[in-house]
């Protein structure tokens, strides 16, 4: 039996690269003749899976422990979470709950939301305005109202000079998230005494520190070259403990460990982190969130096709917030709750529908109650591929084409080059009216020539998978495809069998998936989508994409957790290895 | 010690090695740019940018029109004209620019297409740049900023922080994020990104400080911003002695600083036209965004086909209409509010080039499922979702036309602030029509407010189009959108050899051209050179 083992290679020139294909090494088959139609009793069993030995199954291989975390930058800019969260740190968040700070401060440009991995690593014009602003807003309240004053310099109510030391000191300390050496205590000291000290010069000092290169960026000098790599810090690995896993200064408990010098230990590190994340603090749950925003492409959940909703009686308008609402719910549970791991994401029937609408189409028992209990969906509504966020479209008709890429970049993180537009021009003129079909033959129409199908092979099936839900997310025996203009174009059978999915990086030749069910339970089982989800947490974490060929000692650990611990524990991991200690020694 | 802000442009034009790698940038040319626009007064670009298209009726009218025939250039040999003046009302989405009497100030152009190839799901037009496609990182061309930004580079005397602002008047609606029409070179990214834009408008305020040396801020402990951003400067030179940081590092860190030495400058600087009335604008107290209905919350099943039962599908109808009415309502005092920032910052001359968008990423209506909707787009009837879509489209229309005529009511040398500037309106997507229902690229519907101090020929509905629509898949085509972006270039002096790549001539995409026999005619150098005849009656650059 022939065996694939494929690598999607990323090379986009012109436009238009194909895929290549590694010869045949080994695999595994998982049963195939599951009936789509009988899935309740399935659902509570493994599919045999037959997995390969790890060392074949994992991505990323540690081939060169002293070279981890050489290619960390020594100056990283903060994120606008980031700055929010260090100013209500610096300056409390009663003062940041002021309209003009806050105004400010949340009304800056983010460009960063669901560009993860494209973040510029240099600001723009509007960081610098918003920190201007803030400072010059602190300096009105801080002249007009005395609770100000006294929260910033309680302790120096006449603004003498030993209470200017005392206050740069320990507001110094906040802002650089380090202790100030003497000699930048004594350089404060001297602009405190420039600007002709008392409240003046304080305020300067204030406003000059708002202004300093810590708050707006990470900054890391280290404290030794070792193996071309540059050591942080205690206090340079308390910020990356917190910034990386609440997105947050370190709190009091971080600081204290590194001025006891305790953070050069990866089991003290480890622990920092779970008590972060175990502390289910607003903070923790905001990072998680935003980390499966990235890693499903949930920020923009549009309202379905209104002429869908027709057909099932429900109105469209602000369904997708509410789709997108249920997936957070379902992540969270998962996550938080339950402590899941990947198959538990991919696989629990656990749903969160709050009205009748979403009940109706994740075919719940219930609405959930007030105590935010889940309830059961249909048989057919598990895992998260199965949201209906990720499921729904505003289109009149469901794109197996667009639900493939999707799977496959998000969830199993291949890459795509671009459709070869001029190949695609030429089907569809040669074509004409194709409309009027199932979208099943549709799609295989417009890629099957040869230009289209050395990627297509790879998205169809999975889209196909699929076909068995509707635009709304509602499961579905047949094809209603209708018009832009609402008007329908025919009601045709749906088939979902596919063959060779090709979801792991080797796999037997004919495997069999009978519908996105199977599809779904394939990739709880398997290994390909644990390895990614491991690397959409790494590079969430990092803010840069992956580099194989140095980061595999940083990611090896987390993609092992993927195959046996928990979703939370592959953050920690993600965290907590030995990364977190190096940046480069590049000059 | 003051920063010295020619650092930035060494840092540039390449002092970063390897780490910065940039295409020629117009902010790096002479400044002999500015002074080929023959103006005395500062001229203004504002780009206006609205979400998803209309048909071609309720934006353009009746398509048959009686059109005075005028002469051409090496682009097209001729030109349909109708003069706008005496004129009360021209079309549903228009009529606002007739009603505040704009006929003379304004231009509007019909069959201008766009050039880029057909890109699925989302062929789009980008009002600044003449393609685009937002499933493959946004810029199709690849290779030039967006006009805006072009244009933006040339322009002296206005500090470099506040020259070009990117506006998005909308409240924000979770995690998205709202990006204006513009593209710009990242250096450190390698690549043209779209720009997010403000969308609140006290960080807009803030931002542009408008009317800040007229009322500074009160400073009553006597804080000098000065000193202060000075020492600033010192604490990131100190930071940048550590030896073990890398160029690459250090180069953040300069960057950064540049930001801030912006800022500085912006503080010291003097205009260097005469200000006028310069004056930090009164706002009008926002209300908050309304929180969208939910419906079927109740729990109960006994509504399941509730669409079906008439009463109940209009009660739900009915709360829809409330709550967009009030939610126009709050957006309309933000728009206003946006668009009187811009005119006091245009008026205090902190900034020449705006780049604003409407509902980009849409928000919470019906008007995306209209977009797709294309039973109706030629018309505006009265379905719910005909009424919500055209009435965005005109409420876009008053709030520009409400713009235009605040600028001209502001004189200006021997015109109006309105005459020295340019107010461009496109779209996301060109004209729907029934057999390109919702990603249309042909048919740009384009208004043009002002003359760009005379260089441009306003009051006059003006068709590019060489013979009249065969079909209603609008054959023949219209000349390139790409030239309308060039005619603006022309009018700040920009010519092709500050826009063009040695890859591409021309501006923009042309990647289409081969996809309709008549785009054969724009394929010459000349041609793509060539500013809109008739529209363009300035210098001729090339």
């Amino acid at each position: 039996m022939r065996v694939y083992k494929h690598i999607l290679v990323l090379a986009i020139v012109a436009g238009s690269i194909p895929l290549s294909f590694n010869a045949c090494t080994g695999g595994f088959q998982i049963a195939a003749d599951l009936a789509s139609s009988d899935l309740g009793p399935i659902l509570g069993q493994e599919i045999p899976t037959d997995l390969p030995p790890a060392s074949a199954r994992f991505k990323f291989q540690c081939s060169a422990p002293e070279q981890v975390g050489n290619q960390n930058p020594g100056v990283k800019r903060l994120t606008k979470s980031e700055l929010i969260n260090t100013l209500k740190s610096v300056i409390g968040t009663q003062l940041f709950a002021d309209s003009v700070i806050s105004g400010l401060v949340n009304g800056m440009p983010d460009s960063e939301s669901n560009k993860v991995v494209y973040i510029s690593p240099t600001h723009t014009q509007d960081y610098v305005v918003t920190l201007v602003g803030v400072a010059d807003r602190l300096t009105d309240l801080i002249e007009k109202d005395a609770t100000v004053r006294n929260y910033f310099f309680g302790s120096c109510q006449t603004y003498n000079d030993s209470c200017a030391q005392s206050f740069i000191t320990s507001f110094g300390k906040k802002v650089l998230r380090r202790p100030l050496s003497s000699g930048e205590v004594a350089a404060d000291f001297s602009f405190y005494q420039s600007q002709g000290g008392g409240l003046r010069g304080l305020t300067s000092v204030l406003y000059k520190m708002i202004q300093a290169p810590s708050m707006a960026f990470h900054i890391e000098a280290g404290q030794g070259i070792s193996n071309g790599r540059t050591r942080l810090t205690d206090y340079e690995i308390a910020s990356r403990i917190s910034y990386q896993t609440i997105a947050s200064p370190p709190d009091q408990q971080l600081m204290a460990a590194a001025d006891a010098g305790k953070l050069q230990d990866l089991g003290e590190v480890k622990a920092h982190v779970e008590r972060l994340l175990a502390s289910n603090s607003g903070l923790a749950k905001s990072r998680i969130k935003e980390f499966f925003t990235y890693y499903a492409d949930l920020d923009n959940v549009s309202d379905p096709f209104q002429a869908v909703g027709d057909q099932h009686g429900i109105l469209t308008f602000g369904l997708g917030d509410e789709m997108a609402d249920e997936a957070f719910d379902y992540i969270n549970h998962v996550f938080w709750t339950k402590k899941g791991d990947f198959k538990e994401l991919m696989s629990s029937r656990d749903s969160f529908p709050r009205s009748e609408n979403m009940r109706k189409i994740l075919g719940a028992n219930s609405i959930v109650g007030t105590n935010g209990a889940p309830s059961q969906a249909d048989p057919y509504h598990i895992g998260l591929l199965h949201r209906p966020a990720l499921l729904s479209t505003s289109q009149p008709r469901t794109a197996p084409i667009l639900r493939g890429a999707h799977v496959r970049m998000h969830f199993l993180c291949d890459e795509l080059p671009a459709a070869p537009q001029d190949a695609v021009n030429a089907v569809l003129v040669t074509l004409k009216d194709i409309e009027n079909r199932t979208n099943r033959a549709k799609t295989e129409l417009i890629t099957g020539g040869a230009a289209c199908a050395g990627c297509h092979q790879f998205i169809n099936p999975i889209g196909f998978a699929f076909e068995a839900y509707d635009q709304m997310g509602i499961r579905r025996n047949q094809e209603v495809a209708l018009n832009a203009d609402e008007s329908r174009v025919g009601i045709f059978p749906i088939d979902t069998r596919v063959t060779d999915p090709r979801l792991e990086e080797e796999e037997v030749s004919g495997r069999v998936l009978n519908d996105s069910i199977d599809l779904a339970l394939a990739m709880a089982n398997g290994s390909k989508a644990r390895s990614c989800f491991a690397q959409r947490a790494f590079e969430f974490i990092q803010k840069r994409k992956v580099l194989p060929d140095h980061d595999g000692c940083g990611l090896a650990k987390a993609e092992s957790v993927a195959h046996t611990g928990s979703l939370r524990d592959v953050i920690i991991h993600s965290i907590a290895n030995e990364s977190i200690f190096w940046r480069h020694a590049r000059n | 010690m003051k920063y010295n802000p020619m650092n930035r442009r060494m840092f540039l034009i390449g002092a970063g090695g390897s780490f910065l790698s940039i295409p020629l940038l117009t902010s790096l040319l002479p400044r002999s740019v500015e002074a080929q626009v023959n103006s005395s007064q500062p001229l203004r670009f504002i780009m206006i940018g609205s979400g998803y298209s209309p048909g071609e009726v309720p934006f353009f009218g009746p398509i048959s029109k009686q059109l005075q025939k005028q002469g051409g250039n090496e682009l097209i040999n001729q030109v349909g004209v109708l003069p706008l003046k005496g004129m009360s009302n021209f079309s549903y989405i228009l009529d606002p620019f007739f009603a505040a009497g704009l006929q003379s100030k304004i231009s509007i152009l019909r069959s201008l297409d766009i050039m880029a190839k057909i890109t699925l799901p989302h062929p789009q037009a980008a009002p600044g740049c003449a393609s685009f496609d937002d499933g493959n990182e946004g810029w199709s061309n690849g290779r030039q900023e967006s006009v805006d930004m072009l244009i933006a580079r040339s322009i002296q005397g206005v500090p470099e922080s506040t020259r070009h602002v990117a506006i998005t008047p909308q409240f924000p609606d979770g995690t998205k994020t709202y990006k204006v029409y513009s593209f710009k070179y990242d250096s450190t990214l390698q690549k043209y990104q779209q720009m997010v834009g403000i969308n609140d408008p006290n960080f807009l305020l803030a931002k542009l400080g408008v009317g800040n040396s007229q009322n500074p801020a009160p400073s009553p402990t006597g804080i000098s911003r000065r000193d202060i951003l000075t020492k600033v400067f010192e604490d990131y030179n100190q930071v940048k002695k550590n030896s073990r940081l890398s160029s690459e590092d250090k180069l953040r860190l300069d960057h950064y600083m540049s930001l801030v030495s912006d800022i500085q400058n912006g503080m010291d600087s003097e205009p260097q036209m005469p200000q006028l009335a310069c004056a930090k604008p009164s706002l009008q107290q926002e209300i908050p965004y309304p929180e969208p209905p939910k419906f079927s919350s109740k729990g109960t099943s006994s509504d399941s086909n509730y669409l079906n039962d008439p009463s109940v599908k209009a009660e739900a109808e009915r709360i829809v209409a409330e709550w967009q009415t009030k939610a126009r309502q709050a957006q309309d005092i933000r728009i206003s509010n946006h668009m009187k920032i811009i005119r006091a910052a245009l008026m205090c001359d902190v900034t020449r080039v705006v780049s604003l968008a409407f509902r980009y990423d849409g928000q919470g209506d019906m008007d995306h499922s209209y977009h797709h909707a294309g039973a109706h787009l030629n018309k505006v009837d009265d379905t719910v979702f005909a009424r919500s879509f055209y009435s965005s489209q005109r409420r876009i229309a008053s709030a520009t036309a409400q713009l235009m005529k605040s600028l001209d009511e502001v004189r200006e040398g021997t015109g109006t602030m309105l005459d020295n500037s340019i107010v461009y309106w496109a779209q996301q997507f060109a004209c729907s029509t029934h057999a390109d229902p919702a990603h249309a690229k042909a048919n740009m519907p384009v208004l043009v407010g002002g003359t760009a101090g005379g260089q441009l020929n306003a009051g006059y509905f003006i068709d590019y189009r060489t013979a009249e629509q065969t079909d209603n898949r609008y054959n023949p085509r219209g000349v390139p959108l790409n030239n309308l972006l060039v005619t603006f270039l022309n009018c700040f002096g920009i010519g092709s050899s500050m826009y063009e790549n040695s890859a591409n001539k021309g501006y923009g995409n042309y990647g289409g051209k081969g996809t309709k026999p008549e785009f054969a005619n724009f394929n010459t150098t000349s041609a793509r050179r060539s500013a809109l005849p008739f529209f363009y009656k300035g210098k001729t650059i090339g």
